[in-house]
């Protein structure tokens, strides 16, 4: 009698573990960010120690404020929203760095950022991944996650450079979404490594029910590719 | 033997000439005109209100610079 007691509830927990995993799909993931040294600041050091001496300083206070921000991922079955968690008590610095980054909104028609620049504010129309799927797995917070290569591609010159990603994502949450804006793998992101972003899964929360609308910001529209080339531009 | 020790001269300087002018190209080819606004920012605020150069340039750099999480043009 107790052993039927023990696997009917044994059997319950299961179905209900599979529901609130795979059925509800929806949730609320945070993130990490064990960031390094901005892409641009790491070219310069390829290219000449000497003129990097010129941008160390500001290339070792942007990671530090970045290593202070928390970031959340919402997500549910129709689309998903990605932003640094607003810390009242944070410093200053802090508090500059969490308005500089953008907010990431992502569904079924559109993968955009929106993001405050020149005291105006863009939404910005990211550029498609080629990921190509590897064999290595490992485990986050219990998830068994799969690993991925991906590549934004650029030009530069008329010469086409990329970009890499790696992700982590698990299929254990069938949905394609993960930070900044990156997603369309089979499963959704806890680990990310682009750039200077490291971002990495510390909790997360499935089976709220969660309401998640497109930020109603009044913005200029505009591509990833035209935003970096007015982003180059002096301001004076 | 001086003219062939001459040329080789010549020829290293030369060398030496050009391959500094292809790294000098390098770094100009790099180097973003908004982030070097953003160091020269910082080094005219540099100890203002008690805040370091770099704290003001990671200001401006914020405000009017592009973000990591996209591709660099």
């Amino acid at each position: 009698m107790k052993k039927r007691l023990f696997y009917t509830t044994a059997l319950y927990s299961a179905v209900f573990f599979y529901c609130n995993i795979v059925i509800s799909q929806s949730g609320r993931i945070e993130y990490k960010n064990n960031a390094t040294i901005g892409s641009y600041f790491n070219k310069i050091k390829e290219k000449s120690e000497l003129e990097f001496k010129k941008y160390e300083a500001l290339a070792i206070y942007e990671r530090d404020v970045k290593r202070k921000i928390r970031y959340e991922l919402k997500f549910n079955q129709n689309c998903s929203l990605f932003q640094p968690i607003i810390n009242g008590s944070a410093d200053k610095e802090v508090k500059i760095g969490i308005q500089a980054e953008g907010i990431y909104y992502k569904d079924s028609i559109s993968n955009t950022c929106f993001i405050d620049r020149r005291f105006e504010n863009f939404e910005i129309q990211l550029l498609a991944v080629d990921w190509t799927i590897s064999n290595e797995e490992k485990n986050i917070l219990g998830y068994k996650c799969i690993k991925a290569i991906g590549f934004k591609k650029t030009k530069k010159n008329d010469k086409e450079t990329k970009k890499k990603i790696e992700a982590w994502y698990t299929k254990d949450i069938k949905l394609e979404y993960g930070p900044l804006g990156f997603g369309d793998l089979p499963g959704i992101i806890l680990q990310l490594d682009y750039g200077s972003y490291h971002l990495l899964a510390t909790s997360v929360e499935i089976g709220e029910d969660i309401e998640i609308k497109k930020p109603k910001i009044k913005s200029k529209k505009i591509t990833e590719f035209e935003f970096s080339k007015i982003m180059k531009t002096r301001n004076k | 033997m001086k003219k062939v020790m001459l040329f080789l001269m010549l020829a290293v300087f030369t060398l030496s000439l050009s391959s500094f002018k292809v790294e000098k190209a390098t770094v100009s080819d790099v180097i973003d005109p908004c982030y070097e606004e953003a160091i020269e920012v910082g080094e005219t605020m540099d100890g203002y209100n008690g805040k370091s150069g770099a704290y003001y340039a990671f200001i401006y750099m914020t405000t009017f610079c592009t973000s990591d999480s996209f591709v660099n043009q």
